[in-house]
This record gives structure tokens, C-alpha cells and sequence, in this order.
């Protein structure tokens, strides 16, 4: 009888414990996606491409935007906001911490390991029609990502595939050159029409052959190479797909976003919570000629800009906001001027979200990079003469000739000077400063004293958490003056 | 063969016994409590014999003895009782409550032992050193008892929990907490566990002892067991207490009164009017100066407005903190039973905030025949929270009063008052008007069924389940803020947990040889449910709840799992109570690890040598023990998902069409492990002069290697979010005194001390992955630094040097560099790396905020029917850094200043070398800074030592004499007084020096006090009836 009841009961605590077999220990995230198990079918990986699409939103409508701006001469070197972060820049002391170049940093390479993912997962699935397409596109946004960092921060680690943990403490930086030459040999890849980027125009927010085209264009002749960069524009122009608005006005409009007059543009919606455009906000608090103007953040332009416009400039009042009203007491506060280029004729949704695209290459900057190159080539040239008149014409201004721009060196500087007004407040400026070499004049004149230009500025310091987090000056070391 | 003649040699031995032990004879009796309850299962043996027997159900005994023997009693709980035969045939044992210490009862995890028979480091909570005591929640309850164990109150708002950490931190980013065994069923947290339920509480403090609980034990085990009935016992325990709370000593901060605050206003607005003037001091009037600068500055236009609020006053208040406790305790043959009911509440010092909590337990264990047993803990508390939010938090209402300023009314409407002052709201109408409330239900239960089957042999199977869950509601009225939205925060957490365990356990004596094995496996499930909603779109001020809100601002909703499978296994060796052995192993693998490191081992050893029972024989050394200790446990401390890379929604419009797109946002790592800590550790357990003096003294090193660390990955693997690596190696080393005396035990007067005395030092021996050091930030600067061959977790600021002169600014010599912009009375920051300048090279570590010693000191004492306890603690060598401090003293418009500013520390600035107006005068030892400042970058300036010596806890009692109690039907009454927090050494200003409360979670920048909520005193009389 004992025995039995041993055995009886140990059968129960046997059954009590069959819940306790062997667990599950491989329990995969229940709200999460994981890498593991992700890149799956074609679609997935189309995801994955958007999942990189979608940084550029942040980059563009802010870091970017912040850091070229104010390292030029259109922006004041005397009023910031919080923290001074832009202040800074404009007056050349940054440090290497600075959250700008460290925002900058993060974002373009993590946009190159989405699309790094995308690439090597591609080729793991099967073919499928839009394959080609999709490495088209990823490769389109590794090198408008490398062309970005190169000319911010000159040598920069270049990372062609996913990089692993250990790994990633490696990695040293590229020569600038070599960097430039993937760049540039990427653009051209891809700007033929085999490669697999599309040839309408209307793939909106997509990269088209005309985008590589004109990212191969600007990446040439931002090393000086026109040559190069020639028959890029040109192809772009004789497609035929593309035009100027005739009027200035039109091209910063919502409802314009994606038109005849975009090469290529950074896409925002302001129907999606957290995909509006933040930039046009970067007005001061109070100001009534903002709609749902809400953010404290200012981004003042410079007197020097406001001054340097000719009588009559159209552009001017369409760019840039003189002064403004309070909200709060109906004051108007006289001589404080901010960007308006993005807020005027548009409406947000709310006070930071905006649906206005920021192009990356408009029409306009093809065709007066065209213009500078057949200048370059000849003098006088007469298309170079049309385009530029064309640009003034929209802008309410009176034709040039050769009498006032009688030699080349003048005709290429009215050109820069006019794309200084022509692009203000979006970020050439600073740009075509340092190719031309005019940097140094410009902004050694432009500078104040107590914070003067020097050309060590020409990059941005790489970001110390990086130098930190690597710890090693032999694989990543810091630009000089930083 | 062999075998039979082992056996004619055992029967030989135990005849020759019987032989020797002539002129035997029975004796018999009864023995039974200090109440007269008969005690079952009393241990009756003959001293220094194997020979015994235990009391039968109705207490009685009986046993053959020769006149010559020493009989002992003994019982667990109660004090060993000795009796000497001589010519006697009977003796009624009265059993004394109350244990020789030394032979206390032990619990070490699916186990018990004797202390006298531990060879590794546990100590034992004396709970009958807390009654009495109001505490509310189980942490407090370790504040000063245990060496090894600090208990760490940041915070003063009832209901939060004491921070325990044992024997110092291992981790570096992740969290070292001890694991919890509630009834043998392992949980995360003490949360809501009623204190009046608890019978002991052991604490492991070394891997060695904490090997057997493996992957989640390097932060110490805590195991804690709920009171049972004594068999033969019926009785009926009330317990009640009520008691008022007031401001702890130095929790009052002191700030500028109106007139003050007015005039050093006023001050500052002259100051910058001088400046921006061009440094010239004209003559204008205050109110012209003013309304330069403030044309809404009302002081002036309606100065019958004007009022001298004592905001820290208006915020708080008395409060009242109560507990009801009955327990029924039911002791049958072969079962016991025991429920009981609570009911806590606690009003903080906070108006409107409160803990208030409703408990639960019942208890039950039965012999259902001599083979099989069962029985099950279960508990149900469910408590609620106000103000919690909104109270304690950075730039909560409590610490916003502080700085409010000070003329302007308690009552006033900052929104709809015309004056129109402040953008934030007024912290009293926001505490009184802000929905902020929590509610949590927390149901613990474990069941186990067990059989013995052979003697010796037992197997048992145990179900446990630990859930909880919990909901906040939190809504902000439109107009007690000026910022003027509504918003409102819903959150759900729903957390379970489930345990399923099978244990064996075989105890084997054969002569002076004890064996004790344990073998056992486990399995353990975790979910977690979250959810959260955020919404700011609310049309009314009196529909609080979400079917209001038109739309979401934020929301979160996710589930985790977690699954744990475990096998252990201990054998202990004992020869003779003279040599004795432990091995444990434990095998775990754990879902939280990477695919290539789901399981691991760890193992432990110690061994220790009773020498009072071997070579020494001396009467007044009752008890001298040696032991060694090694062993390995785990930590387990990070998300369920951790070694997972994660993909996070990425979205784009292409031209205004949304794709949903996805991105990695953490980094895969499938070699994640846990971090282990490996003790080595020395021991000497004491007991003297009859055991007067016991204690005990321990030595170890712990070294913490495969550290689970945040680390911040280079940029080009496109990850910003930090992935927790396992690298680097941290070391922990200390030694630990408890030290317990019978000082006076002498007719009426009873008086014993009880010290325990803590040692803990730290320091990072390497990090990996090329990093010599992580820099914790606060407010985006530098504050914190944890860097090999250092400290954990080290203050890292400029060091200031006194002031700078009127010389120094006007003669800057390379000696005394000058900071930028700097006037004289500005504090000087030393030139700590030599170099000329003062730079980010001239940071300097400055202390730490763990306490290297920590000593807790209770002294009780007895008279007749009185009695008094006194607990004093003292937390030493530790810095505390008082945000606060420079949070008000940055100076901001609107923000009142501490009371140092009152006088004699301003001046105005010199024009032309010429000082103006006031002289300057370092007054008050504070400097000169500039009204409406920035805030300068952090400095030693406001890091105080934070070492403190608190008198915690005076008690005083008064017991009823039984006689006369027992008329009135009761078995014993009690009525006492009890005080916490009664005096405070400090030299601290910001009145909690282990306050803890920056803005976000982060244990690189520990030790961060925004005038954390304050801590009280509190004083309460209860009451004590059994019946």
C-alpha cells in the first residue's frame, strides 16, 4: 500500500513538473522585426530601401541646411539660438563635438548601411523586376551620402557592405580623392539608363538617370573638373523634361513640389505625422508672418546678403523676411530679418511640419552650372549669356552683356554672385565659395574680427565621439584645427 | 563478506554504548513556550552523545538518562535550555524565545543550514530588530542591519523603493540588483511585499552562496520567508500604528524671502544695466532700470500685490502614515496556517501625493499522510500612487516651488492672472489639480506538493506565479498652465511570470559523516505587455479620460517574453560539525542571450573549519570558524531582446505617397552573454564568553569580467543607438564586521549592541574594445567618468580655486588662468593639467558617489516591562553633486535663490578699476556671479561630500505582564513609541545627500539630486495585541 501511494504521488509531482520540459530558449522579438529575420522577399527589401529614403528627411531639412548656410557669408555671425550650435559655425569655432558635424556624420552612414543592407540582401533573393532598380537606387544614396561627407569632412571611412561590431573599430578613413572617384565613377554608373534608375522625370522622389546625371555634374565640378561634368548637364538639358518656372515665386510652392523645374528633391509630407519639413519653421517665436509659428529657433541672414541684392531683385522679399510682428503684442520688431524662402505662399499642418520639398538639384543650378562651364570654355559664350539673362529675367533684373561682363573671370563672377542670390537660403553658397577658391577673400572681408575665417574651416572637424569611440589617431584621426 | 562485518562492527559499537551508559533510568516531561503552548518536535538530547529524542505533539518526552548526564533542549527560534539530571525524574521546559544566534536557521537557496555550519557569506535579517518600526516598504528594512548591504533611499516619496545594492556595484551601465526569493519563488523586485508578513529575510552576499541561483545571483540573493503558524499554536496578532510625518532635519532648504528676493533683484537688473550702459552708473531709479529689462515687472505697479510666500512651506505638509495589520496563526498536528490582512497608508510630505496599499496573504502547509506533504504561499496586494509624477520628478512641482518666486501669492493663477508672470504653472494649484495616479496589483504565489519516500529522500515539486500589473493616468488641466494645452499619459503594464520547479534533496549520516545532496531543475517564463498614449487633444478640462482625446501625440504598445531553464545541484559535506564542505553547480540557459551563448555554468566551492569544535577547547570560546569561498554567478540584467538586431519603421512620401519602410536600430550581436562575478572570499565567524560576544568578519574580492557595457558603436555600422557588448572587467573588493555584544544582562536591565560595519572599494581594470574611459553627461557637458584602473562612476568637473581677485583679472598671470569673460568674485577653476589655460584638459575626477563605509549601530535595551531600541547609520566617504544648487543659482528670471545670495556675497563691477556702488565682499564664502547668468560649466563648486551619521530610529516600548493581561484574554500587549529619521549630521545643503533623481535613467551619472522629494520624520504610537 505505501509503495503504491509512492508511486501515486510521484506520478502527480511528475505531472506538475511536465510543464517544465525543456524551454524555448530561441524566443524572437514579438514587436520587432529583426534583422535575422528581415530582407526576406522583394518586398521586404524594397522596405528596406525606404527605411534608408527615410533619413534624408532629418539630414536635409536640417543638418545639412545648418551647416552650409552658416558657414557662408549669407547668414549673420552675431545672433544664434540655443546652445549656439550654428553661431558657432558661422564664426568658425566650432569645435570637433559640435552636434551639427556629429548629426551629419551619424545620419550619412546610417543611410549607407541601410542601403549596404540592401545591396548585399538584394543579391541573396532571386531575381525579380525591380532588383535592378532597387541597386540603383542604393547606390544612388551611398554615393549622394559620400559626396556629402566628403566635402564636409574631406578623407572619411568609405564602407561598401555592412560593417560588423568588432569591425566597425577598424575602420580608417579614405583619401578624399579616392572617395570623390567612387563618388563620381558611381554617378556615372548609374546615370546609364542599363544601370536601372528611371528615365521619367515623374518617378517623384526617386532618383532618375537625370538625378545621376546631375549628382555626377555637381560631384565633378565640385573638384573643379568641368570637363567631366559636362556632358552630364548636358544630357539633362537636351532630354527636353525639364524647364525653369518663369516665375521665382513658383518654385518653392507645395503644390509645385516635384515639377518640371526638380532634378532631384528631398521629399516631405505634412499629411504624416513626422514627415513634414522642419526648415521653414526657423523663424523667430513670435513672428506673425509665419503661420503656427511655435519653434524659438532662429536662423538669421546676414545684413552683408540683404544689402548685396540689386534694386529690384525680386528674389529678395521672396527669400528673405524684413522684420516681423509679435504675436503676442502686435510689435513689429524692425531689422530682424530670417529665411522665408520655404514658408512664404505654403501652409504646415502643424507648427513643424510642412509638406514643401528642398531640392537638391534644381533646374536652374543645371543650367547655370552649364553656363559656367561653356564660359569656362570660351568667352564670350553666348548660351552662357542667355542662361544667366534667363535667371535674371525671372528675377525682375536687367539683361548683362558682354560691356559689363567683359572678360571671362568677370562673366564667372557675376554667375556665382548671381547663384548666391539665385540659391540663397538653400545651400550652395558656401559651396561654390570653395571650389571657386573664393573663400578666403570673400569671407575673410565677411567675417567679424573678434572671429575670423581661416581656411582650416574649408572641413568640418570629424566628429569627436567618433575619434573617441575609436581611440586610435593611427585608423581615425582628426582634421587639422580641430 | 565485507559488508556484514562492517555491520557486526556497527552493532559492536552500539553495544558497547549501552553498556557504558549504566544506571539508566526514564525521565520525562513537557516542554512548552513562555506562554505555556506546548512546543512539538523539541529536540531532547544527551549532551555530547548522539542519544535523543523530540517532544510528541502535546510537547511531552520522554528519555533514558543516568544521573550523571546533561540533558539539552533545543528548538528552532528558541534559546537552547540545558538541564543536569542529577537525582530528578521529571522536568516542564519553559523554552525562551529568542535563539542562540549561532544556531539560527540559515536559508541558502532550496535550503537551510545552521549559521554555525555556513561556509559562505549569508547574513541574516533580524526581523524582530524592525518591529516596530513603520516601515512601508521592504527596503528600508535593511537600512543599517547588514554588512555588505546598502540600502539607498533617493527618494522620499512614500511608497518608492530603496535602491539595495550588496557588496558594491559590479556593472558598469547595467544594473546590479540582488535577485529576490519570495517563498522560493524568484522575482525582480520587493515592490508591495508587506513587512508585518516577513519572518526572515538572508541575504547571499557572495557568488559562492549565490552560485545556485547562476545567471541572476552577482548582485547578491535576497531570500525572504513569510510567517508561519507553529504547530500547537492558535493566536490572533494585531498590530496597529498611526503616526505624523514632518520635514526630515535639513530637508529645508533655505531660500530668499520676497523683500530679498526683490532686492537681489534689483541688484541684478543695476548690474546689467551698468554693462549694457557701457559701464557707467547714472543714477536711474530702480523701477527705469527695471522696466528696461521686465516691462511686465509688477513689483512697481502693483506693489500692494506683492507677498512673501514661503513656497517650500505651501507645498508641504504634515501627513499622517497608518497600518492595520491582523494575522491568524493556526498550528495543527502535522499542518499550520496563517492569514493575514494589511492596510497601509501613507500621505507624502507632498500635498496630495500618497501610497496607500491593501495586503493580503494566506499561508498554509500540511502533512496529508507521514510520506506527502503540501502546501502554498499566497499573497495579493494592490496599492495606489498619487503624485509621483509630478512631485519628484527634475522640474516637478516640488522642486519648482522651491524656486518660485517668492512674491507671489500661493493661490495665484499664473495663467489667467492679467500680470500674466511665469510660463510655467503654479506648483501648488498643478500638485492639487494634476491627475497623477498609479495602481498596481502584484499577486504572488507558490504551491509545492513534496514526498519522502525513503528517509532522508525528498522530492518536491513546486508552481509559482508572480504577475503584476499596473496603470497610470496622469492629465493636465488647461488652466493650471500657462503653456495652455491639456495633456494627458495612459499607461498599462501587465508583467507575468511563472515558475516551474523540481527539487530532490537526500540527506545521508553515517557516524560523524553528514551528507546533504541537492539536485534540482527549473524552469521559468516572463512576459511583459506594455502600452502607453499620449495625447495633448482634449476639449475639456473635465473629461480626464481617454475616449476625450481626439487624437494621439505619442503612443507605444509592446510585448516581450523571456524563457529560463535552469539544473542545479549541491552537496555539502559535514564531518562531525568540525570540517565542513559545499560544492554547487548551476546550469542555466536563458532566452535574453545570443544564439552562440544561451547557456552557461557556474560553479562554486567553500569550505570551512570549526575549530572551537576541533583543537580548541576553551569555555570562553564557544564558537571560532574559518572559511574560504569561491564561486561564480551571473547577471542577466538587460532587455529580452538584446543579442536581436531590431528594425524600427522608417517611413517616406514619395511625392506625397506614404511607404512604410523599415531600418536597423540595434546591433545583432549572437554572442551576448551574461557578465559573471567571480568571489574569492575569507571568513571568521566568532562567538565568545558564552556567546556575549558572536560575530562575524569576512574579506572578499569579486571580479566582474565580460561586463555587460553600453557601448557606443562607430558611426559606420549606421547604428546611434549604444549596444550592450560584453566587455571589460570591474573590481570589488571590501571587508565586513558584524559584531554583536550582551553587554549587561543583569537582573531588570538587559542592554545588547548590535555593529555591522561595511568596506566597499571599486575600480574598472579594463573596458575593451580600445576604450579607456566613458564619459557620463548631464545637461550635454562632462560630469561623470568611469576610466580604467578608476573608480565606477567618478565625478568628473572642473576643480575650482578659490575666487578670482580684482589683481588676478587685472594682472592674469600663467599660474592663475583666467576662464572666459571672467570678473572678480568669479570662481577660479584650477589649471589642473599645467598648461597655461583653462580647457576641457583641465577636468579632474573628484570623487564618487558610492560610500566606501557604512556602519549601522543598534543598541537595545530592557527594564522590567520597558524597552528601548536606538539605530544609528552612518554612510561615508561619498560625494554628492546638488544639481540644485546650481540650478537656482544659474539665477533665470523667476527663479528664487538660496539664502546665501541674502546679503554680503554681491557687489556691483568696477568701472574703470573704480568700484561702484556696493563694495565687493566675498561674503558667506559664496562668489560674485552675474544676475540672469548662464550656468557656468559644472565645477566642484556645488559637490559636497555627502557622508552623513543618522540617528534613524529610536524606539521605546512598554510591555503588558502577561498576568494581568491574561485576565482580559489577551496573551500579550504592547504599546511603543516609535521616531524615524530623529537627528542628521551632515554637511550636505541639499538636504537627502543619496538623492537620486536626474532626468534620465542613467548609471553613468549617478548620484544627481534636483531636490529630490524630501525625506521625513516621522514619529508614530502602535500597538501590539495578541490574543
Amino acid at each position: 500500500m505505501k509503495k503504491f501511494r509512492i508511486l501515486f504521488y510521484s506520478l502527480i509531482i511528475t505531472t506538475v513538473f511536465i510543464g517544465c520540459d525543456e524551454e524555448d530558449l530561441d524566443l524572437a522579438p514579438i514587436s520587432q522585426l529583426t534583422t535575422g529575420n528581415f530582407y526576406q522577399s522583394s518586398i521586404q527589401i524594397d522596405q528596406a530601401l525606404t527605411g534608408a529614403y527615410s533619413s534624408l528627411n532629418s539630414l536635409y531639412d536640417e543638418m545639412m541646411i545648418r551647416a552650409a548656410i552658416w558657414r557662408g557669408d549669407n547668414s549673420s555671425q552675431t545672433q544664434g539660438y540655443a546652445n549656439n550650435l550654428e553661431l558657432n559655425i558661422s564664426q568658425y569655432n566650432e569645435n570637433a563635438g559640435s552636434q551639427v558635424s556629429t548629426d551629419i556624420w551619424n545620419t550619412c552612414y546610417s543611410i549607407i548601411n541601410r542601403v549596404n543592407i540592401v545591396i548585399q540582401k538584394s543579391e541573396d533573393i532571386e531575381d525579380y523586376a525591380q532588383k535592378q532598380s532597387h541597386i540603383a537606387q542604393a547606390r544612388f544614396l551611398r554615393a549622394l551620402m559620400y559626396y556629402e561627407l566628403v566635402r564636409h569632412f574631406g578623407d572619411v571611412p568609405l564602407v561598401l557592405k555592412p560593417v560588423g561590431l568588432e569591425e566597425s573599430f577598424t575602420v580608417g578613413r579614405t583619401a578624399l580623392a579616392e572617395v570623390y572617384a567612387f563618388v563620381t565613377s558611381e554617378f556615372e554608373a548609374i546615370s546609364n539608363p542599363s544601370a536601372g534608375l528611371s528615365s521619367n522625370q515623374n518617378d517623384k522622389g526617386r532618383p532618375t538617370i537625370y538625378s545621376a546625371n546631375g549628382m555626377a555634374a555637381k560631384a565633378y565640378i565640385q573638384q573643379g573638373n568641368y570637363t567631366s561634368a559636362k556632358p552630364h548637364l548636358k544630357s539633362i538639358i537636351d532630354s527636353g523634361k525639364f524647364s525653369m518656372q518663369s516665375d521665382y515665386a513658383e518654385l518653392f510652392k507645395e503644390s509645385n513640389d516635384n515639377g518640371p523645374h526638380v532634378v532631384f528633391s528631398i521629399q516631405y509630407d505634412k499629411t504624416v505625422a513626422g514627415m513634414g519639413n522642419g526648415q521653414p519653421q526657423q523663424v523667430p517665436k513670435m513672428a506673425a508672418e509665419v503661420p503656427l509659428n511655435g519653434v524659438t529657433r532662429k536662423q538669421m541672414v546676414s545684413d552683408d546678403l540683404w544689402f548685396s541684392y540689386e534694386t529690384g531683385d525680386l528674389r529678395r522679399d521672396l527669400t528673405i523676411q524684413n522684420g516681423w510682428t509679435s504675436t503676442e503684442d502686435g510689435e513689429f520688431v524692425a531689422d530682424d530679418r530670417f529665411w522665408i524662402k520655404y514658408a512664404k505662399n505654403n501652409s504646415p499642418a502643424t507648427f513643424q511640419e510642412w509638406g514643401v520639398d528642398i531640392p537638391i538639384v534644381r533646374y536652374t543650378d543645371v543650367k547655370m552650372l552649364y553656363a559656367e562651364i561653356l564660359n569656362s570654355e570660351s568667352y564670350p559664350s553666348a548660351e552662357a549669356f542667355s542662361i544667366l539673362n534667363e535667371v535674371r529675367t525671372r528675377a525682375g533684373l536687367a539683361d548683362l552683356t558682354s560691356t559689363e561682363l567683359s572678360s571671362q573671370s568677370s562673366f564667372l563672377d557675376a554667375i556665382i554672385n548671381e547663384r548666391r542670390f539665385e540659391f540663397a537660403g538653400e545651400s550652395n553658397r558656401w559651396w561654390d565659395l570653395l571650389r571657386t577658391g573664393k573663400d578666403e577673400v570673400v569671407l575673410s572681408a565677411f567675417a567679424l574680427s573678434a572671429y575670423p575665417y581661416s581656411s582650416v574651416k574649408r572641413l568640418f572637424g570629424i566628429p569627436e565621439a567618433e575619434i573617441l569611440k575609436v581611440n586610435d589617431p593611427s585608423i581615425l584621426s582628426q582634421n587639422p584645427g580641430y | 563478506m565485507k559488508g556484514k562485518s562492517f555491520n557486526n562492527y556497527v552493532v559492536i559499537l552500539l553495544f558497547l554504548t549501552f553498556n557504558f551508559t549504566f544506571a539508566q533510568r526514564t525521565i520525562s516531561g513537557n516542554v512548552s513556550d513562555e506562554e505555556g503552548v506546548p512546543l512539538p518536535g523539541v529536540n531532547v538530547v544527551i549532551k555530547g552523545s548522539d542519544i535523543g529524542t523530540s517532544t510528541d505533539f502535546d510537547g511531552n518526552y520522554s528519555i533514558s538518562v543516568s544521573n550523571s548526564d546533561v540533558i539539552t533542549f533545543s528548538y528552532v527560534g528558541f534559546m537552547d535550555q540545558e538541564i543536569e539530571v542529577s537525582n530528578a525524574d521529571s522536568f516542564d521546559i519553559s523554552l525562551e524565545l529568542g535563539s542562540d544566534e549561532l544556531d539560527e536557521v540559515v536559508l541558502t537557496g532550496y535550503g537551510t543550514t545552521k549559521r554555525s555550519n555556513l561556509t559562505n557569506s549569508v547574513s541574516k535579517l533580524n526581523t524582530e530588530s524592525l518591529v516596530d518600526r513603520p516601515i512601508m516598504t521592504l527596503g528600508e528594512a535593511f537600512s543599517g542591519q547588514l554588512a555588505g548591504v546598502y540600502a539607498q533611499q533617493s527618494s522620499g516619496l512614500p511608497g518608492s523603493e530603496f535602491n539595495i545594492k550588496v557588496r558594491g556595484t559590479n556593472s558598469i551601465t547595467s544594473g546590479s540588483n540582488p535577485l529576490y526569493i519570495i517563498d522560493g519563488m524568484p522575482v525582480e523586485s520587493m515592490r508591495d511585499i508587506n513587512i508585518g508578513d516577513v519572518e526572515s529575510i538572508d541575504v547571499l552576499k557572495d557568488a559562492s552562496a549565490g552560485a545556485i541561483y547562476g545567471a541572476r545571483a552577482a548582485g547578491g540573493v535576497v531570500i525572504i520567508k513569510t510567517k508561519q503558524a507553529k504547530t500547537g499554536e492558535t493566536k490572533i496578532d494585531l498590530d496597529f500604528y498611526t503616526g505624523m510625518e514632518a520635514i526630515a532635519p535639513g530637508n529645508t532648504l533655505d531660500m530668499l524671502s520676497g523683500p530679498e528676493y526683490i532686492e537681489y533683484r534689483e541688484w541684478g537688473q543695476t548690474l546689467r544695466y551698468i554693462n549694457d550702459n557701457g559701464g557707467v552708473y547714472d543714477g536711474t531709479t530702480v523701477g527705469e532700470r527695471s522696466n528696461k529689462y521686465h516691462p511686465r515687472r509688477w513689483w512697481y505697479t502693483n506693489p500692494e500685490d506683492i507677498t512673501d510666500t514661503n513656497w517650500q512651506e505651501a507645498i508641504t505638509q504634515q501627513a499622517v502614515r497608518r497600518n492595520y495589520q491582523v494575522s491568524i496563526f493556526k498550528g495543527v498536528e502535522g499542518g499550520n496556517f496563517m492569514i493575514s490582512s494589511n492596510y497601509n497608508a501613507t500621505d507624502g510630505l507632498v500635498i496630495n501625493t500618497k501610497y496607500e496599499r491593501f495586503s493580503f496573504r494566506a499561508n498554509g502547509n500540511y502533512n496529508i499522510n507521514d510520506i506527502v506533504s503540501a502546501g502554498l504561499s499566497l499573497s495579493t496586494t494592490v496599492s495606489r500612487e498619487s503624485g509621483r509624477r509630478e512631485a519628484e520628478r527634475k522640474e516637478g512641482a516640488y522642486m519648482r516651488a522651491i524656486v518660485s518666486d517668492p512674491t507671489i501669492p500661493v493661490d495665484f493663477n499664473h495663467r489667467n492672472h492679467p500680470l500674466g508672470l511665469i510660463d510655467n504653472p503654479n506648483p501648488v494649484l498643478q500638485m492639487l489639480n494634476i491627475k497623477d495616479f498609479g495602481k498596481r496589483k502584484r499577486s504572488l504565489v507558490t504551491s509545492y506538493i513534496s514526498i519522502q519516500p525513503i528517509e532522508g529522500l525528498n522530492i518536491k515539486g513546486q508552481f509559482g506565479f508572480d504577475i503584476e500589473d499596473f496603470t497610470y493616468d496622469w492629465f493636465k488641466p488647461m488652466w493650471v498652465n500657462k503653456k495652455a494645452r491639456r495633456e494627458a499619459r495612459n499607461e498599462h503594464r501587465n508583467d507575468n511570470k511563472f515558475l516551474y520547479q523540481l527539487t530532490a534533496t537526500y540527506n545521508l549520516s553515517v557516524g560523524s559523516h553528514n551528507l546533504d545532496f541537492l539536485v534540482g531543475a527549473s524552469a521559468e517564463e516572463q512576459d511583459w505587455e506594455y502600452t502607453f498614449l499620449d495625447s495633448w487633444d482634449f476639449g475639456s478640462d473635465d473629461i480626464k479620460t481617454f475616449n476625450a482625446a481626439t487624437a494621439f501625440r505619442q503612443w507605444d504598445d509592446y510585448e516581450m517574453e523571456a524563457s529560463l531553464q535552469s539544473y542545479f545541484g549541491r552537496a555539502v559535506y559535514n564531518f562531525d560539525d568540525k570540517y565542513l564542505f559545499n560544492f554547487t553547480i548551476r546550469r542555466d540557459g536563458s532566452s535574453k542571450f545570443g544564439e552562440n551563448n544561451k547557456w552557461g555554468i557556474f560553479p562554486a566551492a567553500s569550505v570551512a573549519w570549526r575549530l572551537s569544535n576541533d583543537i580548541i577547547d576553551n569555555p570562553n570560546i564557544n564558537q571560532l570558524k574559518i572559511r574560504a569561498s569561491w564561486g561564480q554567478a551571473g547577471n542577466d540584467r538587460i532587455g529580452a531582446y538584446s543579442s536581436f538586431g531590431q528594425l524600427s519603421g522608417a517611413n517616406y512620401s514619395f511625392g506625397n505617397k506614404l511607404a512604410y519602410g523599415f531600418a536597423p536600430s540595434t546591433a545583432s550581436n549572437p554572442d551576448l552573454s551574461w557578465e559573471t562575478t567571480t568571489t574569492q572570499g575569507i571568513g571568521i565567524d566568532f562567538g565568545f564568553f558564552g556567546n556575549r560576544i558572536y560575530g562575524s568578519l569576512d574579506y572578499y574580492k569579486n571580479v566582474t569580467s565580460d561586463v555587460l557595457l553600453e557601448v557606443e558603436l562607430p558611426a559606420v555600422t549606421g547604428l546611434t543607438q549604444a549596444s550592450v557588448l560584453n566587455s571589460g572587467e570591474v573590481e570589488n573588493w571590501g571587508w565586513e564586521l558584524e559584531l554583536n555584544t550582551n553587554n549587561i544582562d543583569k537582573g531588570d536591565f538587559f542592554w545588547s549592541s548590535s555593529l555591522n560595519f561595511t568596506n566597499n572599494e571599486n575600480k574598472v581594470t579594463k573596458l575593451g574594445y580600445g576604450i579607456d574611459q566613458i564619459i557620463g553627461t548631464s545637461r550635454n557637458q562632462p560630469t561623470h567618468r568611469t576610466m580604467v584602473g578608476r573608480p565606477l562612476h567618478s565625478y568628473y568637473m572642473y576643480k575650482t580655486d578659490g575666487i578670482y581677485s580684482e589683481s588676478d583679472i587685472s594682472n592674469p598671470s600663467p599660474s592663475r588662468p583666467l576662464i572666459k569673460n571672467a570678473v572678480a568674485g568669479n570662481p577660479a577653476i584650477a589649471d589642473t593639467d599645467g598648461d597655461g589655460v583653462i580647457g576641457i584638459g583641465d577636468r579632474t575626477e573628484l570623487g564618487n558617489n558610492t560610500p566606501d563605509y557604512i556602519i549601522g549601530f543598534t543598541n537595545t535595551f530592557r527594564y522590567k516591562n520597558f524597552d528601548a531600541r536606538i539605530l544609528t547609520t552612518a554612510i561615508l566617504d561619498f560625494k554628492a553633486y546638488w544639481f540644485f544648487g546650481r540650478y537656482a543659482d544659474a539665477g533665470q528670471q523667476g527663479r528664487n535663490q538660496l539664502a546665501i545670495w541674502a546679503n554680503g556675497a554681491r557687489r556691483l563691477p568696477s568701472v574703470n578699476g573704480v568700484p561702484t556702488g556696493e563694495a565687493y565682499t566675498a561674503g558667506n564664502g559664496t562668489y560674485f556671479k552675474e544676475e540672469g547668468g548662464r550656468l557656468p560649466d559644472f565645477t566642484d563648486r556645488w559637490l559636497y561630500d555627502g557622508d552623513y551619521i543618522r540617528l534613524k530610529n529610536i524606539t521605546l516600548g512598554y510591555t503588558f505582564d502577561k498576568e494581568t493581561i491574561n485576565q482580559i484574554g489577551m496573551k500579550n500587549l504592547r504599546l511603543y513609541l516609535s521616531a524615524d529619521n530623529v537627528l542628521n549630521s551632515t554637511k550636505y545643503p541639499g538636504g537627502n545627500p543619496e538623492a537620486n533623481n536626474s532626468e534620465v535613467e542613467n548609471t553613468l551619472t549617478t548620484g544627481v539630486d534636483y531636490a529630490g522629494y524630501p525625506l521625513s520624520r516621522v514619529v508614530t504610537l502602535g500597538l501590539k495585541a495578541t490574543f
